[in-house]
């Protein structure tokens, strides 16, 4: 094993704000304007130093129009971080933020790190959020909270590190405290989804209504 | 002298009693018993009793700097600079022009290097040549050089020259004949028919009465002048030749170089273009910095074949110049040597910039070929975006037409443009890469112009202009579309915004897809008013893109899309009903395979990589061809073609996916199937062949297991799932019921329906 810790994280946010060009960022360091749209979800791996020790993130990006969100809350499950991104120039993304922690808490439990992003706030022109307002939100919210830029690098990398030091600590606590069964610890076999029966329940609903009409 | 006494005194032991010595540039002193010419040009600094003075031996300055033509607008004029104790391409040669008459003069470049195009429009305006020394050298005060060349010349309006329209030459162009003006698109005249010369009579009427109505307000504004059908002299009349009224101001050269010490330079005033670039070329200077390599292009530019739509003719004074019939423009100069001056002015300064025996040259080259073939590429695009094509007249000839010209040709605007992007290709590629190749091989199959202009092959520009051409083409034809737009109204906003949103971020920068954009939209548009149970889901953009890709006409397009988002209708429903039923055949399917094995041991399920596979209809897996290629097997078979394909393209990496051990982010990575993994078509189709009667059967006979009853309450009259979202979109058409019936199965039915719970009472 060549990573001391392995952190799971979801990327997600309105469609639209940017997640997809966050992960290419951090993940390739690059930026396109030809990208396509994310279909269900993507992956990124990518190994990075903090405090001196080796970490492993497995970075799911998802789509963000909410009829996928039967494909992708079977993600959320099991993640250590969620990344929430929307769009400094898009007030309506910002408004969904608290629909998207509501959405994630079904799945997640409390403790489970959260971070806010702002995005693309090289276009400080278009801005319709203020820092201040978004750093108002966080704080309410109890996240840590943060304004990057996909097309100039500006602290997208910090933002990895800053997820990647909460969850050390968090994990190294943890392992103070004796572990508290599989749940706690993460890292393993977290890949697959784990609610298929939900995903197929929905299908069978339609299917239900279809033959009561 | 100075320097050279204060290292003789150091050596001497400071006998005389004042302190001398040589510092170099990092303070420290120059050694002692170094030999003086060493020691000279080590030094920077003469310390002399604890005071420094800068010192500089041999700095390269300007001996003598000459500009060759004479400052006419539209006119070329070179350079030739000769200097001591350096190469000159150790200098730089900018073209300052003054901001504005009267103003001070050098306030704007206008151009680098040693042969410069007077701009036109810069009538009045001083134009001074500078020669600075590179940064990389030890600037001194005389590695500077100015030249004030003068003032550009221009032709007045009211010059007696400007009148005689009369006496224009009727030398009518070959192809003449074939470019004819009509309002429409539908009334286009023929060539060579009786109308043609009709028409041809009326024009000449129109010109007589251009003639009379133009020499009237002769003096009044240009902007006015209507179109007409008759070639006509340029609006702002510039003479290229020399002639009788020559303004003093052009003979008027001065050198000035940061000394006091002022040459003067000769002047010469040589017209014919290739002439005078090689006369600058051939000049005995051994140190002339044009060099002579670019012969070949001076040559080809004199000789450089009309562009296609210019007719050249001939006025009274027996000068020639050139008319665009189709935008009515006239020009004095050559349109065809337009293009070779840009060419030579980009070839100049690239060389200029990048000397071939720079580090990489070969990449910065290629580079701003690449750039300049990209920027040529858009510019043609944004010309072409107002012309619609092609049409076929009642004799079945194919025409264009305009719709901001108005006009219609009988010739494709495209191959103009083409022409050109080829002659830039091929001047590039043999200019700054040195790469030779024939015009045709340098389109099609040149085996070294990949690496010239990967990218942007002329073909790939033929089928994006027709993309484009076409698309106009659709927007104009009105049938069809009106509805549509009253459709469009009646969507959710959130759907359009969705879509406008999606259509950016679908072609993913492949020029034929991007070239069809406009009608995957308007598929997407109007089909989402039509089922708005369905909607948009991200994904069908994709799908809308490649059938607008694969159909020759709009309407056909959306017939099949149309066609085939209703076969495949719950792929994209929410709640993917179709997808999750479609996955569970997969596996059982796939069951025996090696590779779905290894991916179950990992953890990675179908529902890691099938859903973005199949709503996008593989995108994500093949190019462009391929997909095209599958498509009439996916719309004959529906679920089982998806099965197929996939079942034979996850056989075809499988090898490479047991490869990789557990490593989960390995296989996942596999998966993703760079395009290099791809299979080759027909070995993809021949595969999926062996694949599709047993996906037939099993989409046929769903074998799948039942579902899970699904945990659905209701609350008044509407059936929510657990997470409290309505689970019924919309109303129940005919077609619902059908579709339901069709692909959810009969037997899932029942079932949900009997755990629905009741409502009390």
């Amino acid at each position: 094993r060549d990573y001391d810790h392995l952190f799971k994280l979801v990327l997600i946010g309105d469609s639209g704000a940017g997640k997809s060009c966050l992960l290419l960022r951090f993940a390739d360091d690059a930026f396109t304007e030809s990208y396509i749209t994310t279909i269900g979800v993507d992956f990124r791996f990518k190994t990075i130093p903090v405090d001196k020790k080796t970490i492993k993130l497995q970075i799911w990006d998802t789509a963000g129009q909410e009829r996928f969100r039967t494909i992708t809350s079977a993600y959320y499950r099991g993640a250590d971080g969620i990344i929430l991104v929307y769009d400094i120039c898009d007030r309506e993304s910002f408004a969904h933020v608290d629909e998207w922690l509501n959405e994630v808490n079904r799945y997640v439990n409390e403790s489970t790190c959260k971070i806010l992003i702002g995005n693309k706030c090289d276009m400080e022109s278009e801005r319709q959020v203020s820092t201040e307002e978004a750093k108002k939100k966080a704080d309410d919210l109890g996240i840590a909270y943060i304004e990057c830029s996909a097309k100039e690098a500006t602290n997208v990398e910090q933002a990895f590190q800053m997820m990647s030091a909460e969850l050390i600590e968090k994990r190294q606590k943890q392992g103070a405290g004796g572990r508290s069964g599989p749940s706690a610890g993460g890292g393993v076999g977290l890949l697959q989804p784990k609610n298929r029966e939900a995903g197929k329940g929905s299908c069978g609903g339609l299917g239900s209504c279809g033959g009561g009409d | 002298e100075a320097a050279a006494a204060a290292k003789q005194r150091q050596e001497e032991g400071q006998n005389s009693g004042i302190a001398v010595a040589l510092l170099r540039a990092d303070g420290e002193r120059v050694t002692v018993g170094a030999l003086i010419a060493q020691a000279l040009s080590s030094a920077s600094h003469l310390e002399i009793e604890g005071e420094r003075l800068p010192i500089l031996v041999n700095p390269p300055s300007v001996q003598k700097l000459e500009v060759f033509g004479r400052a006419l607008a539209g006119c070329p004029l070179t350079a030739s600079i000769r200097c001591e104790f350096c190469e000159p391409s150790a200098f730089r040669l900018r073209w300052m022009l003054q901001v504005a008459a009267g103003t001070a003069s050098g306030g704007l470049e206008a151009g680098l290097g040693s042969v410069m195009w007077v701009p036109e429009d810069n009538a009045g305006r001083t134009l001074s040549l500078v020669a600075e020394a590179d940064s990389s050298i030890p600037a001194s005060s005389r590695a500077k050089a100015i030249v004030r060349i003068g003032m550009i010349e221009e032709v007045s309006e009211a010059s007696p020259w400007r009148r005689d329209f009369g006496s224009l030459s009727s030398r009518p162009h070959p192809e003449d004949r074939a470019w004819l003006q009509g309002l429409s698109p539908k009334t286009p005249a023929t060539p060579a028919t009786a109308t043609a010369a009709l028409l041809e009579d009326v024009e000449d009427g129109e010109e007589v009465d251009d003639e009379t109505s133009d020499e009237e307000d002769d003096s009044g504004d240009d902007e006015a002048y209507v179109p007409g059908l008759s070639p006509r002299t340029p609006a702002a009349c510039r003479t290229p030749h020399a002639s009788s009224a020559t303004p003093a101001a052009s003979s008027r050269l001065t050198f000035s170089g940061g000394t006091p010490v002022a040459c003067r330079t000769p002047v010469s005033c040589r017209t014919p273009v290739a002439r005078i670039i090689q006369a600058a070329c051939g000049t005995p200077t051994a140190n002339s910095a044009v060099s002579s390599d670019l012969d070949w292009l001076a040559q080809e530019a004199s000789n450089a074949p009309l562009p296609c739509g210019w007719s050249a003719h001939i006025d009274s004074f027996k000068r020639t110049f050139y008319f665009h019939k189709l935008s009515q423009r006239s020009v004095w100069e050559h349109p065809g040597k337009a293009l070779y001056r840009e060419l030579l002015g980009l070839v100049q300064r690239v060389q200029l910039e990048v000397p071939f025996q720079a580090p990489n040259s070969w990449e910065l080259r290629r580079t701003a070929a690449e750039q300049h073939l990209r920027e040529l590429h858009q510019r043609a695009l944004r010309d072409l975006e107002g012309w619609s094509g092609p049409y076929t007249s009642p004799e079945g000839v194919e025409y264009y037409y305009s719709d901001t010209l108005k006009t219609s040709s009988w010739q494709s605007p495209i191959e103009a443009w083409e022409q050109q992007l080829e002659v830039s290709h091929r001047i590039l590629g043999r200019g700054l890469l040195n790469v030779e190749t024939g015009a045709k091989a340098v389109v099609r199959n040149g085996p070294k112009q990949k690496a010239a202009s990967d990218g942007h092959p002329t073909h790939s520009f033929r089928s994006v202009a027709r993309g484009v051409l076409a698309a106009q083409r659709l927007r104009l034809s009105s049938t069809g579309c009106r509805r549509s737009y009253e459709q469009d109204k009646a969507l959710n906003a959130d759907v359009v915004r969705q879509i406008d949103l999606d259509i950016p971020r679908t072609a993913g920068g492949d020029p034929e897809l991007m070239a069809c954009l406009g009608t995957a939209r308007s598929l997407l548009l109007r089909h989402a008013a039509e089922d708005p149970e369905l909607g948009y889901c991200q994904g069908m953009n994709m799908v809308a893109c490649l059938f607008s890709v694969a159909a020759r006409s709009q309407a056909e397009a959306y017939a099949r899309f149309h066609a085939f988002t209703q076969l495949l209708r719950g792929l994209w429903l929410p709640g993917f009903p179709l997808l999750q039923e479609g996955m569970c055949i997969f596996e059982s399917l796939a069951q025996g395979r090696p590779w779905f094995q290894h991916l179950q041991r990992n953890d990675v399920g179908p529902e890691t990589y099938l859903p973005r596979a199949w709503l996008s209809l593989f995108a994500s897996w093949l190019s462009l061809p391929a997909r095209v290629l599958l498509l009439r097997e996916l719309e004959k078979n529906g679920l089982a073609a998806l099965l197929a394909i996939s079942l034979a393209l996850l056989d075809h990496i499988g090898p490479a996916l047991l490869e990789q051990g557990d490593d989960t982010g390995e296989i996942l990575t596999v998966l993703e199937m760079d395009r290099c993994r791809e299979p080759h078509p027909a070995a993809l189709i021949a595969a999926k062949d062996v694949w599709i009667a047993v996906a037939i059967n099993a989409a046929a006979r769903r074998t799948a297991t039942p579902l899970a009853p699904p945990p659905l309450r209701r609350e008044g009259s509407r059936v929510l799932d657990r997470h409290g979202h309505e689970a019924i979109f919309g109303s129940f058409g005919k077609q619902r019921r059908r579709l339901s019936a069709a692909w959810a199965g009969k037997a899932l039915l029942r079932f949900s329906f009997a755990e629905l719970p009741r409502k009390s009472g």
